[in-house]
């Protein structure tokens, strides 16, 4: 959808003027995917971030490094990253959109939008962290990026990193729309790592599109911690999910509604992770 | 500002606005084959080739393809031969009124490239975001799955 109010073009030379620019008013573009559905009530300049080396998906100690022009089909194509936490991160993409959207967004695009999205509660249910440039390089967790509020200032995302699973762990997603091409009604992401005692020595209960952006049930996670992950504690953190995640109404759903499937999405991560937990 | 890259294989410069999409370009300059059928991501059929991937060209910014080789249908055939994805859409029946094709055929295109013998799953899943209201998508699946089988024999 070409957009009018566009008044120039810019293709930065490095990150600096990438963010001067920015901070200057212009419109930062990854994929464009968001971006040219939405007509600026002004005009304004285009950024092209794509110039920028920021592409790229590199493994280490600390987990998957994955810079922010990266396509959300070069995700799901990357094996590694593909087969991580039991496969979480691919099952999900395949849910975003289509093929020929995913081979134009971008992991930073997606995530400085900040909402509607399936991609975040992964990744905050995996405790990613993300790296930004805001005249500074920064980085720090993706729950505390969005908690306080920080995508809503002027920055360019340069990348996120997934850190490693310590198992004995396992991870689960699930989104509730109309077709999957459709956005979410709502999604869950869980995420449970394993004490020796066979205990849960860490528990992400993740709620997104609630539609609110996502974010961590607490209170599920604590009830969680410290105890066997069996069929009444799961049920215990479904009953606990539906009535805490912040749920309003609005033209996909009923807030009741999404209560409602809250608490099925949440019994149903957990109980395919106890399924996979050995 | 000015665009340059290649079209089907031809270096190409055109003037474009700051804010055009791909789409709207590539039809201006006559490549008509590049559908607009909802000019928002959805119905896939103004997919084309960019560097070799399939996207919604109405949903990329022209600007941004500045050096990139772009892919259309009509780059498809060649010396007044059919490509073995066009003749298997003609012969098996693959299409109806044809607005969904040009589109179909570059995702084609992308998929068997990266994978060349790909199975009725994969040709489906890829196929997912192009619509089409005529055919119901079995006879683009069939055709898609013979052309592969001949461009196989053909690189053997
Ligand atoms: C048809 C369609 C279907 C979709 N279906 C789904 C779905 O099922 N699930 C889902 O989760 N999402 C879905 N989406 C949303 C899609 O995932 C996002 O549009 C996409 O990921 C955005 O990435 P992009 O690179 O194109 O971002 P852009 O459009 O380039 O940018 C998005 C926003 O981020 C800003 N920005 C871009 N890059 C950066 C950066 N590096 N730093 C700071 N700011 C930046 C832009 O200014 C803009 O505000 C869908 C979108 C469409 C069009
Ligand atoms: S016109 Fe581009 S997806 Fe429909
Ligand atoms: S043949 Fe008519 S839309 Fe596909």
């Amino acid at each position: 959808m070409s957009v009018v109010n566009v008044s120039g073009f810019i293709r930065p030379i490095d990150i600096a003027t990438a963010f001067v620019a920015v901070q200057q008013g212009s419109i930062p573009v990854s994929g464009g995917t968001d971006v040219i559905l939405h007509e600026p009530p002004a005009p304004v300049s285009l950024v092209d971030l794509t110039v920028l080396p920021l592409s790229g998906i590199s493994e280490s100690g600390d987990g998957f490094s994955i810079g922010a022009t990266t396509t959300l089909s070069e995700m799901l194509e990357h094996p590694r990253l593909a087969a991580h936490a039991d496969g979480v991160i691919a099952d999900m993409l395949r849910l975003v959109g289509s093929p020929l959207l995913r081979n134009r967004a971008t992991i930073g695009g997606h995530l400085a939008r900040g909402r509607l999205s399936d991609v975040i509660p992964v990744l905050l249910s995996l405790d990613a962290t993300i790296n930004w440039y805001d005249g500074s390089p920064r980085a720090g967790p993706l729950a505390d990026f969005y908690a306080s509020q920080t995508h809503r200032t002027p920055l360019i995302v340069t990348g996120i990193t997934i850190p490693p699973m310590h198992r004995p762990a396992a991870a689960a997603f699930r989104k509730f729309s109309r077709t999957h091409f459709d956005l979410a009604i709502l999604n869950c992401a869980c995420r449970i790592d394993i004490a020796d005692d066979g205990s849960v020595a860490a528990a992400r209960v993740v709620v997104g599109e609630t539609p609110a952006l996502a974010a961590s049930v607490t209170d599920a996670e604590v009830l969680l911690h410290g105890r066997p992950l069996d069929p009444a504690a799961i049920s215990s953190a479904a009953t606990i999910a539906a009535a805490e995640i912040p749920a309003r109404d609005d033209d996909r759903a009923t807030a009741e509604y999404r209560r409602a499937i809250a608490a099925v999405l949440v019994r149903r991560c957990l109980a395919e992770i106890a399924g996979r937990l050995p | 500002m000015n665009l340059r890259f290649t079209v089907d294989g031809v270096p190409t410069t055109v003037v474009i606005a700051a804010g055009e999409s791909l789409m709207d370009v590539l039809r201006r300059i006559g490549k008509t084959s590049v559908k607009n059928g909802c000019d928002r991501g959805d119905c896939g059929s103004c997919a084309v080739l960019v560097d070799g991937r399939a996207v919604n060209a109405c949903l990329v910014f022209a600007g941004q393809v500045d050096g990139t080789a772009v892919g259309t249908a009509e780059g498809l055939a060649h010396d007044g031969e059919l490509h073995p994805l066009q003749s298997a859409a003609v012969e098996g029946g693959a299409v109806q009124c044809g607005f969904c094709t040009p589109g179909m055929l570059m995702l084609a295109v992308d998929l068997l490239s990266r994978n060349p013998e790909p199975d009725e799953a994969e040709v489906r899943s890829a196929l997912s975001g192009s619509f089409c209201r005529c055919t119901g998508y079995v006879k683009p699946i069939e055709a898609i799955l013979a052309a592969a089988g001949t461009l196989l024999e053909r690189r053997s």
